[in-house]
């Protein structure tokens, strides 16, 4: 009897430093095939690795919560094919997204080729106000590195992207790298609640961009 | 729609209707056939009432006669706040107390009942009338089943109470009536789910159902973290004095309260302090107005402890009954929500000569209420006393902000006053008792305190507790003296001033009266305690808000919709090539089938569809059909996909000219989850049909000794003169019907057979020095086939507006004729030449130039978009133009 749920000072924080707001956004992983897109993902959302992680045929779909000091983040993650075959089939999930992760693989000099297409595309197509991450995965076999750090670096300074070398094996960088999104995300202070989940539907009632609907609410 | 109220009209009118219902006549034998009959329906159902689903009879009671009495109760706790409705039959029992809050809607429903029983009819009483206008449904008590078994004509609204109930309901009919009672005071009280898995119980059904919400998300978190709260509360310690004291009327005089009140060495941080009988005059009584309110307030602002500046909280006052609440200065502004209440249970049930006041707040983490009560005196009324404390408990309300609270909503409760308990006279008189007090074996007489031992019957003040008592009784003494009460009465001394509490965390440190005070018949008493109060601890609140996050990520992942694709030979396939599937050679006109498995196997339905990619006007090519489109699966079950491959006249120009190829993504959406791709291979054998009379009349050699590569040039090359004036397999198909079919009967009309196509097609595709398969029927099939399969038809489609304004005038359609590019113009001639042939034949074949022009101006300028519906005026236009080459006697001169 001594705990009630009910009890209504259970909820009120009378100081107010515990308030929060919760904010919601949708992320996409690009990138090409086999650079550990998924593997990011479940290191993220799960804690775990997976040495020989199945491609990805379609856009796999979890979700993640951090918090910040004074927001609770919820990410949508959409995690998509990296194959070449299923490209064009991208802008189904970057459209409407104020966030994406641009993976590469540090061994492998040709996925940051395709990095670097990946981030004209979305400067081109996705919503101008989305904010990239560029992530130098694999960063656990740097004795195979084919992709000079301060070379990404550069690239990502001069186009405005977050950038971090991760490792989806050692967890090096991984939360670090959707914490720095998160923040750099903006909280729009938005009246009145969203529906239900917003960004999960990629099919028909797409047609309108979705790019600032980053859904706000105070909670307590 | 209609409104409600009509709804509730076709309920009542059909039980009106019921053979049964007649008045005077006699119903099971059980009532005499003077008496009339009648069945009070509680009708039960969701608001607002939208259609008969919503509405049943949820309880019947039964009522003979014109006994049906209906009242506004005067004796059951009417008060400023809510009333009663007293209703009473003769067949049941109990009466039926329905107690409303005050407002116009609880009027409406008063106005109901009162007609009701005025006209003696049927009388309904409506949830709608009673949502949300008072949870103190406990009253209500309805008839058992026993009693309504005697009567057999109930039955049959038993019977429409059980179809009528929804669904949700059954448990509810089943269990009988005399249940009724019961559920109402359950849905009152608030489940105490309070454990972790109750609260996530609730989610992972809506998690199921795909409702959970950002929001929905968001009220379960604050759930799972009020189950967890003493995981990141501190406790903090606050010592609080408790004092009753009841003062017999008398004026404080010059009296000095601090021996009461500031007793300890250490400033309490809060005081209760509650007085009884403050003043006994009949104008505190009538009008609760009293100069000593103000008198005993000065006092005790001079009698609190001199080692803290006080703030005073609250004070409540009802007639006699005051309650001071202090607290330290600098506590006052930690304290939110503070309300103050109080319940009369004296004369009539309400008056406040009896009762209770309160006061609550909440302190950080933790509500804490002070009750300061005077329960009915006299030796004998203990149990009046009982009543008293229950109904304290159970009527007096907090209205807060969010809601209402009771008493026992708290999580501290310090409950005081002159409870007027006695020593239990049948087991010791009073001079056993004052003997036994002077030599101060307290235990020995509080053995027979009626407090105590109702308390230990669980009759009163259930869960409460009260420290030892080692002090002598505070009542009755002569006013001024120490000495007992030396009246002609006599009086047993007794403990009638008491302090008890309730909740985890109160630690009492004294409890004591003190007898100097000679002012009253009582002393005054009082205890100090340490109240524990809970206090966030930032750093842990965090650490236990972040893990109930993850354990809703970790939920709500779980829960996501998951499936396995299972292609038959998909397994083979290196991993990156799963999920597609070969159709292989593919053909002309030639369907094949092939389906897939999805399995569920997450732990939620699911539900997929495959959806269209990006902007993109079909889910799939047009050569491609998916059955079905979108399915349910259970958890553990599967469905079967079947895609079907079929290359016909729509898709096969294209696919010729490599404008599409057999390949296609198609995207398979689990709603709330995830999408998977599913990749269709097929590799298309070229054939004539879907080629352009531009490329046949310059292809001398058959198709398939053709490369793709030099299709493609033959169809862009757009020559104007061929290398033939006609395309070749055209005048193969014309010829072959010239030789055998011109006297045929139903020619055109007749279906050919597939395979006999099929077998044209590749013949056709070859040219083998053999004669081309099949009947006549199927010839002048695929002769259609290849007609229409011209990606430009005969008449190119620029012309087709300029063919249907022209048709009526033959000399129009002429000039038109000489818009065609020649080898359009050679196949139009030709094909003309030809019907005209077969219509000179006629007598034999029995083919009307009508029908022919219909059939051939349907091929000839065939649609541009093969989904555009039939038209008939389009159609007899084609068919006119087409029409007028059949049956003009200047044919042939001029073309």
């Amino acid at each position: 009897m001594a705990s009630r749920p009910a009890t209504a000072s259970g909820v009120q924080r009378p100081n107010g430093a515990t308030q929060n707001k919760l904010c919601q956004f949708k992320l996409v992983l690009l990138g090409e095939s086999a650079v550990g897109k998924s593997s990011l993902v479940l290191r993220f959302v799960k804690g775990q690795f997976h040495e020989y992680q199945e491609s990805t045929i379609g856009a796999a779909f979890l979700t993640q919560t951090v918090m910040l000091d004074d927001t609770t983040v919820k990410f949508e993650i959409w995690d998509t094919a990296g194959q070449e075959r299923y490209h064009s089939l991208a802008p189904m999930y970057y459209r409407g997204a104020q966030a994406a992760i641009v993976v590469y693989d540090i061994t492998n000099q040709e996925t940051f080729a395709r990095a670097k297409t990946w981030v004209k595309e979305l400067q081109r197509q996705a919503s101008p106000s989305i904010v990239i991450a560029l992530a130098g995965n694999k960063s656990d076999l740097s004795a195979k590195r084919m992709v000079d750090h301060d070379e990404a670096y550069a690239y990502a300074d001069e186009n405005g992207l977050l950038f971090m070398e991760t490792s989806a094996k050692t967890a090096m960088n991984v939360t670090d790298i959707f914490l720095a999104i998160a923040k750099k995300l903006p909280k729009a202070e938005q009246a009145g609640g969203p529906g239900p989940a917003q960004g999960r539907r990629v099919g028909l009632e797409q047609d309108t961009p979705r790019a600032t609907q980053n859904c706000c609410i105070y909670t307590t | 729609m209609p409104n409600s109220s009509s709804w509730i009209g076709e309920v009542l009118k059909a039980l009106l209707e019921h053979p049964n219902w007649k008045e005077g006549e006699e119903h099971g034998g059980q009532v005499s056939p003077e008496t009339r009959e009648f069945v009070i329906l509680v009708m039960d159902g969701r608001v607002p009432i939208l259609s008969p689903e919503n509405l049943h009879v949820a309880h019947l009671i039964p009522v003979v006669g014109n006994l049906f009495n209906c009242d506004i109760d005067t004796e059951n706790g009417t008060d400023d706040t809510e009333f009663c409705v007293k209703i009473t039959t003769n067949i049941t029992e109990p009466v039926i107390y329905v107690k409303l809050a005050r407002g116009h809607r609880s009027q409406n429903f008063i106005d109901e009942v009162f007609r009701a029983a005025q006209n003696k009819q049927i009388f309904y009483i409506l949830s709608k009338f009673c949502f949300g206008l008072s949870k103190d449904f406990q009253g209500v008590k309805f008839a058992s089943t026993a009693e309504v078994q005697g009567l057999s004509w109930l039955r049959f609204y038993e019977d429409l109470k059980r179809h009528s109930s929804p669904g949700g309901d059954e448990q509810d009919s089943e269990r009988g009536i005399d249940s009724v009672s019961e559920d109402f005071k359950n849905s009152d009280t608030d489940g105490e789910g309070d454990e972790d898995y109750e609260v996530v119980g609730v989610e992972r059904e809506s998690m199921a159902k795909g409702m959970t919400t950002l929001k929905g998300r968001d009220t379960i978190i604050k759930c799972v973290l009020d189950s967890k709260q003493e995981q990141f509360t501190d406790l903090a310690g606050y010592k609080v004095l408790i004092a009753t004291w009841n003062v017999n009327g008398q004026s404080p005089g010059s009296i000095c309260l601090s021996e009461w009140l500031a007793r300890t060495p250490e400033p309490p941080d809060f005081y209760a302090i509650g007085f009884q009988e403050l003043d006994l005059s009949k104008e505190a009584f009538l009008f609760n107005e009293t100069p000593k309110e103000a008198e005993w307030l000065t006092r005790v602002k001079e009698g609190l402890h001199k080692g803290a500046h006080y703030k005073k909280v609250k004070l409540v006052r009802l007639v006699g009954m005051m309650l001071i609440v202090y607290a330290k200065e600098n506590l006052i502004k930690s304290l939110k929500q503070v309300h103050m209440e109080y319940v009369g249970t004296g004369i009539l049930g309400k008056m406040g000569n009896k009762g209770g006041v309160a006061v609550r707040f909440e302190l950080e983490e933790t509500s804490i209420c002070f009750v300061n009560c005077h329960l009915a005196a006299h030796v004998e009324e203990y149990q009046r006393r009982n009543q008293d404390f229950q109904q304290i408990s159970t009527r007096l309300t907090f209205f807060l902000q969010h809601g209402i609270k009771y008493i026992k909503d708290h999580d501290l409760i310090f409950w005081f006053g002159d409870m007027n308990y006695r020593i239990n006279p049948q087991f010791m008189d009073a001079i056993e008792a004052k003997k036994l007090i002077q030599q101060e074996k307290y235990q020995k007489v509080l053995d027979k305190d009626q407090l105590k031992d109702q308390m230990r019957e669980g009759n009163v003040f259930v869960n409460f507790k009260e420290g030892p008592i080692n002090f002598k009784p505070t009542y009755k003494y002569d006013p001024g003296t120490d000495n007992w009460d030396s009246s002609e009465k006599n009086r047993s001394p007794a403990w009638c001033d008491r302090i008890l509490w309730k909740g985890d965390g109160i630690e009492q440190i004294d409890y004591t009266s003190l007898n100097a005070y000679t002012l009253s018949d009582h002393k005054p008493v009082s205890s100090l305690y340490t109240a524990n109060v809970k206090v966030i601890n930032p750093t842990k609140y965090r650490r236990v808000y972040e893990e109930a996050l993850k354990k809703m990520d970790k939920l709500e992942n779980e829960f996501l919709p998951q499936v396995t694709v299972d292609i038959p030979g998909g397994n083979l396939a290196p991993h990156s090539n799963r999920n597609e599937i070969h159709f292989g050679k593919i053909r002309f006109m030639e369907p094949i089938k092939k389906t897939f498995t999805v399995a569920n196997t997450g732990q939620v339905p699911v539900r997929l569809e495959f959806i269209r990619k990006l902007d993109d006007l079909y889910v799939c090519k047009d050569w491609l059909r998916i059955e079905p489109l979108a399915a349910f699966i259970q958890p553990g079950e599967t469905c079967e996909i079947e895609l079907q491959v079929l290359v016909d006249k729509k898709s096969a120009g294209n696919l010729n000219i490599g404008k599409d190829t057999m390949y296609d993504i198609l995207v398979l959406h689990l709603e709330s989850g995830k999408d998977i791709f599913v990749t269709v291979i097929g590799e298309y054998e070229r054939s004539v049909f879907g080629c352009s009379i531009s490329a046949l009349v310059n292809m001398i050699d058959p198709i398939t000794s053709i490369s793709p590569g030099k299709l493609i040039e033959l169809e862009k090359g757009q020559m104007p003169m061929g290398v033939y004036d006609i395309p070749k397999e055209l005048w193969f198909l014309v010829d072959r019907i010239w030789r055998m079919g011109m006297q045929k009967e139903s020619l055109f009309t007749q279906v050919g057979l597939t395979e006999e196509i099929l077998q044209i097609r590749d013949w056709l595709n070859v040219i083998p020095n053999t004669p081309i398969p099949g009947s006549v029927d199927s010839i002048a099939e695929a002769l259609f086939l290849l007609l229409e399969s011209f990606p430009e038809p005969v008449i190119p489609f620029n012309l087709h507006l300029k063919c249907l304004d022209a048709a009526s005038s033959y000399t129009s359609c002429k000039q038109i004729l000489k818009l065609l590019p020649a080898a359009h113009r050679n196949v139009f001639v030709y094909i003309c030449s030809f019907l005209r042939e077969l219509l000179a034949n006629s007598d034999k074949n029995g083919l009307e130039p009508k029908l022919l022009a219909l059939l051939f101006g349907r091929v000839m300028l065939h649609e541009q978009n093969w989904n555009t519906k039939p038209n008939q005026k389009v159609d007899k236009d084609k068919a006119t133009f087409i029409y007028q080459f059949l049956v003009n006697e200047d044919y042939g001169e001029d073309l």
